[in-house]
């Protein structure tokens, strides 16, 4: 079942309809405070939050943790069970050494990467070194990882295929980079609802 | 009646030997394709392009799905496919829109095989195409530009 757990834009009946012609299911957006269904597309909540401001309580829908430093992910035995995934700010974090990566996958929780970013990166020519690590940790079964569409607006929404090809574009074989648009964030959706 | 019995043990003799020298034969072809198969793969075979025909539907965001044109469409097309692989990677893949339903929005891109998901993900760069906003959503691919044509009969 196609999830996007970072649908960025507004929701009404027209850009449900097109989501869900899209062949989405289920849409995760942080602009709507409770469950709800929209022409067929199911809606859940979902919190983008800075380590200070963990945990946050009485929040059912998706919880992602927001990195931007190293020291984020310090102590990260306390982060189980408070959030769902991941997702790296690349930019504000600068250098990625190897004890941030040692702390990102003994944290053992889904790291997200967004469409739009890899994407806005691949064609101005940015480095995508740090996409690549990620996803041969992946390849290698040493984190778990999903892709989101990260679209601002109906506009900017993907089809979970281009999200499988710009997977498989960057190298990741083919059955991996369906679980990370397919699979994994099925998993993080039935851990958070 | 001892004559009859040696022929009957000499016919399910040589059966049974016929069948063991069958499974062998098969072993052995079948060991000889998996190491063929991982030399092609460790040399790096180039692998005969086959053409694969891209059915994808053009949902409109604003504006008139009408005043898009097949020649806007194609541009569009071969612009972000160019953005994306370069110049080398157009002339590979060779993306053609052969054909497209201005009345429904559909559309059939051909593609070579090894290219398919390259073309897939520039389709998802598409976003305007004449002025007009748009979504290029892909829906099925085809070996043939018949089957092709035939889904978008159906669909």
């Amino acid at each position: 079942m196609p999830v996007d757990l970072c649908y960025e834009g507004d929701l009404d009946q027209v850009s449900a309809r097109t989501l869900f012609k899209l062949g989405y299911r289920v849409v995760a957006s942080s602009r709507v405070f409770e469950s709800l269904e929209l022409e067929g597309l199911r809606v859940v909540p979902r919190l983008t939050a800075r380590r200070a401001e963990l945990p946050v309580k009485g929040f059912r829908g998706v919880r992602v943790l927001l990195v931007e430093s190293a020291e984020d992910l310090k102590a990260y035995q306390r982060l189980r069970g408070v959030v769902d995934s991941v997702r790296v700010d690349y930019q504000k974090l600068g250098d990625v050494g190897k004890d941030f990566i040692r702390r990102l996958v003994g944290l053992g929780l889904p790291v997200e990467l967004v469409f739009m970013d890899v994407v806005r990166r691949v064609l101005s020519g940015s480095s995508v070194d740090f996409y690549l690590l990620l996803l041969r940790l992946y390849t290698r079964g040493k984190l778990k990882l999903y892709l989101c569409s990260g679209a601002g607006g109906v506009g900017e929404a993907v089809h979970p295929e281009a999200m499988v090809s710009l997977l498989t574009s960057l190298g990741v074989p083919e059955p991996y980079a369906m679980g990370a648009v397919y699979r994994v964030p099925e998993v993080v959706l039935g851990g958070a609802t | 009646m001892l004559l009859e019995v040696l022929v009957a043990v000499a016919v399910a003799a040589s059966l049974a030997s016929l069948y063991l020298s069958l499974v062998a034969y098969l072993r052995v072809m079948r060991a000889v394709r998996v190491v063929r198969g991982s030399l092609a793969r460790s040399l790096g075979r180039l692998a005969k392009p086959r053409r694969r025909y891209v059915v994808f539907e053009v949902v409109p965001i604003s504006g008139d799905l009408g005043s898009l044109s097949k020649e806007g469409l194609e541009e569009a097309l071969i612009r972000a496919y160019r953005e994306l692989n370069g110049l080398v990677g157009l002339s590979l893949a060779r993306p053609t829109l052969v054909h497209y339903d201005r009345s429904r929005g559909l559309g059939v891109l051909a593609v070579k095989h090894t290219w398919k998901r390259q073309a897939i993900l520039a389709m998802s760069l598409v976003r305007e195409v004449g002025g007009v906003r748009v979504l290029l959503n892909p829906l099925r691919t085809t070996g043939t530009r018949r089957k092709a044509l035939k889904y978008l009969e159906r669909s």
